[in-house]
Order: C-alpha cells, then sequence, then structure tokens
C-alpha cells in the first residue's frame, strides 16, 4: 500500500463574477509555492495544495468555476460536498462587488449548511482604479455575517491569508469538534470527503509527496 | 440572344447554390433586359476580361460569368447589405425573445421553490394527477431539488440497499489493489475511453484531471461489479453519460441506486441489455417507426426512401439517454420528464428531436442524411461556425447544438406535441410489439 500523503481533504469553491481573479487566487495560491499537480488544456478545473495546519496535513482541492456559472445544471454538483466557499469580488469593478450577494443568495439555496464562507477583495494593488473601499467591503462581510480581506493574486498580498484562513475555520469546525475523524462529512453528501483517501492511481493523488 | 440567354441562366442557378441571399437580388435582374451581360457578351473566360479591380468589386455575381454594369452592381451589393443587416437585425430580434422566454421562465421556476418543496417533494406522484402540479414540473425540475425528485421518480422498484454503492465500489477496489480486476482490462479501457468523452464541455468528468473522474470511474465500475453478478458482463459505450448525469445532481451512493434502477426500465434494460435481448430493441424500433410514420410522414417516407431504419439512430440517442446530443441544460430537463413518465418519454424526446432537425431531413441521399444525423455534417458545422451557434461556448456541448438545438426549442416540440401524442397509443403499440411485457 502507498503511503497516506495526507491527514483530511477539504473542497473549496471560488465563486464570483467572471473577471474578478478567481483564476489567478487559485494559480497564485497553488503554483506559486507549489508544482501543480496538473495544469489542463481547456480552463482550470480544480487545483490541489497540501497545507500543514496545526500538524495536521490538509489537502485542499480547490474548485474553479471557470466561467460554467452559465451551467445551473452543475451547480448542484459544485456545491455538494463543498466545506468551505471564497466568495471573490474585484475592488475595481463595482457591479462585481454589488453581485455579491447574488452569489450569497445563491450559496444559501445550494451548498450544505453551515459551510464555512469568506468575503475576499481581490486586485487590492490596483489602488488608482479602486472603487469599492475596504470599509464597504468589511460592511458587507458583516453584514452576511462572514470574514474579509482584501487580496491580490498579483503581487501575492493576502492570498495565503486568505486560503489559511478559511481552510482554519473549516479544521475548526469538521475535524476538532470531532471526536473521531469518520463521518465528518459536510453534510449532504454522504461521501466521506474529510476521510483519508487513498491517493488512488489518479494524478490527483500524487501532488504532495 | 439565345448565346446571351444561355449565359445568364447559370448565373442564376450558381448564384442560387452558392449565396441565397444574393441570389434574391440578381435572380429578377438576370430576366431584366438591360442585364450586363447584354453589353459585353463573352468576355470573362479569356485573359482580356475584366480588370483585377472589377473582378473583386462584382460582388453579386460570380467572376466566371459575364459582368453586370458597375452601376447596377452597386445597387445590388447595397441591397444585398441591407438585406443582411435586416437579417441580422430580426436574428438579433429572436434571440433576445428567446433569451427573455427563457429568464422568464428560469424566474418562475426560481419562484415556485416553495410550492416545491411544500407539495411535490413529499409525493412526487402528485405532479402526475394535479394539472397545475404537472404544468410546474414540465417546468422544469429547480436545479437544486432534481437530484432529489430524479431520485424519487426513478424509485427503487429493485429494492437496492443504502449501502449497496460503498459494498460494490469496496469489492472493486480490493480486487484492483491485490492485482486482480474482476473487470478485466478490456472492460477497464472501455470505461476511461468511455470516460473521456462523456460531457467534455464541462471539464468535470476527464480522466485524470476532471474533479469528478474519480467519482465517476467508481460508480461504472460498481455498476459493472453488480451487473456481472447478474450475468451481464459486457460494457455498453454511453453508460459513463448516465452516471455522468446523475452523478452531476446526487452524491455517488444514491445517484448509483437511481442509475441502477433507470436502466432496469423496460427500455433502457433492452438497449442496454446485449444480444440477449434484441429482439427487444427490434420492436422497439418498430415502434418508433410506427410513431415517426404518425407524426412526421415526410420524414418517414424519405427514411424509408433512403434505408434509415430507427436503428441507425436510435440507440445512439437512448443509451446514453441524449447526453451526447442535447446541450446539458436541455438534457437535464428532458431528463426531468423521463424520470416522470417513463419509457413512452423517451420516444417523445426522440421524436422532438427529429422534429427540431426537421428540415435537414430532407436530404435525398443516405450518406448526407447519415451524417446530419450523427452530427458530423461539414456544411452544416461550418454554417453553425460562422453564424456563431457553434463556437468556444458550444463547442462538446451536444452535437445538436450546431442545429439550434436548445432547452427552449427541444421542449416547445415536446409541448406542441402533446396535443398529437396520446398514451393510448403508446400502450396499445407495447402490446402489439412486445406482448410478453
Amino acid at each position: 500500500m502507498a503511503p497516506q500523503h495526507y491527514d483530511f481533504l477539504i473542497k473549496l469553491l471560488l465563486i464570483g463574477d467572471s473577471g474578478v481573479g478567481k483564476s489567478c487566487l487559485l494559480l497564485r495560491f497553488c503554483d506559486d509555492a507549489w508544482t501543480p499537480s496538473f495544469i489542463t488544456t481547456i480552463g482550470i478545473d480544480f487545483k490541489i495544495r497540501t497545507i500543514e495546519l496545526d500538524g495536521k496535513r490538509i489537502k485542499l482541492q480547490i474548485w474553479d468555476t471557470a466561467g460554467q456559472e452559465r451551467f445551473r445544471t452543475i451547480t448542484t454538483a459544485y456545491y455538494r460536498g463543498a466545506m468551505g466557499i471564497l466568495l471573490v469580488y474585484d475592488v475595481t469593478d463595482e457591479r462585481s462587488f454589488n453581485n455579491i450577494r447574488t452569489w450569497h443568495a445563491n450559496i444559501e439555496q445550494h451548498a450544505s449548511e453551515g459551510v464555512n464562507k469568506i468575503l475576499i477583495g481581490n486586485k487590492s494593488d490596483w489602488t488608482e482604479k479602486k472603487v469599492v473601499s475596504e470599509d464597504q467591503g468589511r460592511a458587507l462581510a458583516q453584514e452576511l455575517g462572514i470574514r474579509f480581506l482584501e487580496t491580490s493574486a498579483k503581487v501575492n498580498e493576502g492570498v495565503e491569508e486568505a486560503f489559511f484562513t478559511l481552510a482554519r475555520d473549516i479544521k475548526t469546525r469538521l475535524i476538532d469538534s470531532q471526536p473521531d475523524q469518520a463521518g465528518a462529512g459536510a453534510g449532504g453528501a454522504g461521501d466521506s470527503n474529510i476521510n483519508p483517501k487513498q491517493p488512488a492511481a489518479q494524478g490527483a493523488g500524487g501532488c504532495c509527496s | 440572344m439565345d448565346l446571351n440567354h444561355r449565359a445568364q441562366q447559370p448565373s442564376v442557378e450558381t448564384s442560387h447554390s452558392s449565396q441565397h441571399s444574393v441570389h434574391s437580388v440578381t435572380s429578377p435582374s438576370s430576366s431584366s433586359p438591360g442585364g450586363g451581360g447584354a453589353k459585353s457578351p463573352r468576355v470573362t473566360h479569356t485573359s482580356h476580361g475584366p480588370s483585377a479591380l472589377e473582378k473583386v468589386l462584382s460582388k453579386t455575381r460570380p467572376s466566371h460569368l459575364p459582368p453586370k454594369n458597375k452601376e447596377e452592381d452597386n445597387k445590388h451589393l447595397k441591397d444585398w447589405e441591407e438585406m443582411m443587416r435586416n437579417s441580422r437585425a430580426a436574428d438579433e430580434k429572436r434571440k433576445a425573445l428567446v433569451m427573455e422566454r427563457r429568464r422568464a421562465r428560469e424566474a418562475a421556476v426560481e419562484a415556485s421553490i416553495s410550492t416545491w418543496e411544500r407539495e411535490i417533494v413529499p409525493d412526487y406522484r402528485a405532479a402526475l394527477r394535479d394539472t397545475r402540479l404537472r404544468s410546474l414540473w414540465w417546468n422544469g425540475i429547480p436545479s437544486n431539488l432534481r437530484g432529489v425528485l430524479w431520485e424519487r421518480a426513478i424509485g427503487n422498484d429493485i429494492a437496492l440497499s443504502k449501502d449497496s454503492f460503498s459494498r460494490c465500489s469496496a469489492r472493486g477496489r480490493r480486487a484492483r489493489e491485490s492485482g486482480v480486476h474482476p473487470l478485466g482490462p478490456s472492460i477497464m479501457a472501455a470505461i476511461e475511453e468511455d470516460m473521456t468523452t462523456t460531457l467534455p464541455s464541462l471539464h468535470l468528468f476527464r480522466p485524470p484531471t476532471g474533479p469528478m473522474c474519480d467519482d465517476l470511474r467508481d460508480m461504472l465500475c460498481a455498476f459493472m461489479i453488480a451487473r456481472a453478478d447478474e450475468g451481464m458482463s459486457h460494457y455498453v459505450p454511453g453508460t459513463a453519460r448516465v452516471a455522468a448525469m446523475l452523478l452531476l445532481n446526487l452524491a455517488p451512493d444514491r445517484a448509483f441506486i437511481a442509475m441502477r434502477n433507470l436502466l432496469e426500465r423496460h427500455c433502457l434494460r433492452s438497449f442496454y441489455g446485449g444480444p440477449g435481448l434484441k429482439e427487444d430493441v427490434e420492436a422497439y424500433y418498430r415502434i418508433f417507426d410506427t410513431l415517426l410514420a404518425d407524426c412526421m410522414p415526410k420524414v418517414y417516407f424519405n427514411f424509408k426512401q433512403h434505408q434509415i431504419s430507427p436503428s441507425v439512430y436510435l440507440a445512439d440517442w437512448l443509451i446514453p439517454l441524449f447526453v451526447d446530443h442535447l446541450p446539458v441544460e436541455a438534457c437535464a430537463r428532458v431528463w426531468d420528464g423521463i424520470v416522470l413518465h417513463g419509457d413512452a418519454f423517451l420516444f417523445r424526446v426522440a421524436l422532438a428531436l427529429l422534429s427540431n432537425i426537421e428540415m435537414r431531413l430532407f436530404f435525398p441521399e443516405r450518406k448526407e442524411l447519415l451524417e446530419v444525423l450523427r452530427g458530423e455534417n461539414r456544411a452544416a458545422q461550418e454554417v453553425a461556425r460562422r453564424t456563431g451557434v457553434l463556437g468556444p461556448e458550444t463547442e462538446g456541448a451536444g452535437k445538436y447544438a450546431q442545429y439550434g438545438v436548445d432547452e427552449e426549442s427541444v421542449w416547445q416540440r415536446i409541448v406542441e406535441m402533446d396535443e398529437w401524442w396520446k398514451e393510448s397509443t403508446w400502450t396499445r403499440l407495447l402490446q402489439r410489439e412486445l406482448p410478453d411485457l
């Protein structure tokens, strides 16, 4: 048997208007400090990065909705089993900020209850074009009852923090609170995403050896 | 004059076959006396023909024909441009209208969620009894309830236990680890092959990188193991489509039970059943032929003329449950009908597909007809690309997307058929062709 590569698998989603920089955040987070587990030929579907939190190896499987929001049919599949969601807007694009409420409503409808969320204002480096202030972002996050961070995928600011904060919240909710690791799935899914999986024969498992 | 006449005749013919829009401009002119051909007869084929510039400028008549006079040519070009502009505007308007209708319907579906949760989720059969609820169902199941309602409507007649998936997939995994796969290398290869072509536009299932490809593989292995127990050990290409569509809406363990039950329904069971059920499949072909003759006699007649029987195309639609031919949204929508109304609905969808592409089914040639049915007609593809129907957005999103077949158009045909369709006809045909059922 192959050795265990990680202790937990966490599924995260990046949600938000197109062009806000979801894919860039993903690339920055997964590729900068890590060899990408793969690069798909068309768009990005998901990427993997294994991080260490409190001595546990946590494999983050991050799904990027890469333009597929237009398919209503697959939203269910996207949200199923997701444990954390990054709601992303572009600080230089007011519309993307205003649309966050719609995305949030979408999450309420499709995602499992109690899923951890974080609001991300991306492109914070672009100060001269900034139209959504940090305070506005924070106020919205407060209203939605979620965390908030500004990031810049370009200059690598806040990106690590965003993913780590979310991962830590999820770990606290799902793993630390469970006396027994088993059966700590994010509800609804029924499949034991959180359980250590064998790094099966696919490339997905081989990223962190 | 006779010569001149002959020179003009082909000009009409050529413009007709090459460029429809231009044709309507040129044809009246070619019969009018002042046509360009009268002034400079038969010079185009020689090197003394019109200058290179003129050749470029004359856009309303093929260059190998006598040129038109400049004024007329300019006028025709302007007319043509005007017509194209109008046509584009009309196209935009039509598209906007369809979009608007779609948005209105989606909003209605969204608004009806509470009714769904209150009245249909507890008892899906209400949608069969109550016309109000039936019309809700016909408008499409809200995507967040689709999984659970498909599951209910498909049911569990073969009484699989909740852990049937985990048991079957664990058997598969154990065997793989010990190096002997119970399915054998050829079936595993067939599964991989089928996966790579499953819903490619979603990028979800393609091995090895698709985020849901592990789930799909597990499900297909479990399915094949369960089937092997029952003596059905050949892999039917297209199985992955059904599994994928269910996985989009349900977690693997529930999707597995739904899949096993769905493919136990008589018609699908026959198509998935292998050589032993060939006779039943033939019976279903005869049933479809009868329905087609009644519903679209002209298409039926042309098909008969060119020996195109349902055996040529029907299995391609039914086995993957339309996933290969319809855009994913449209497909999910027809599944809403299939899970509720059973086998009869498969045939209604199939008829609706033919009706959607009816205009293309009058080719006088078998080869061309087959290409159209397979979605591999080069001419059609090129037109679709040029007009933007087929682009990066729709590439790989259902073979009939290039014909403009989408959720609204398919459903429109199904609704139009509602008057004509009689459940009693279906029952009678079943009794006639499959008396043992």
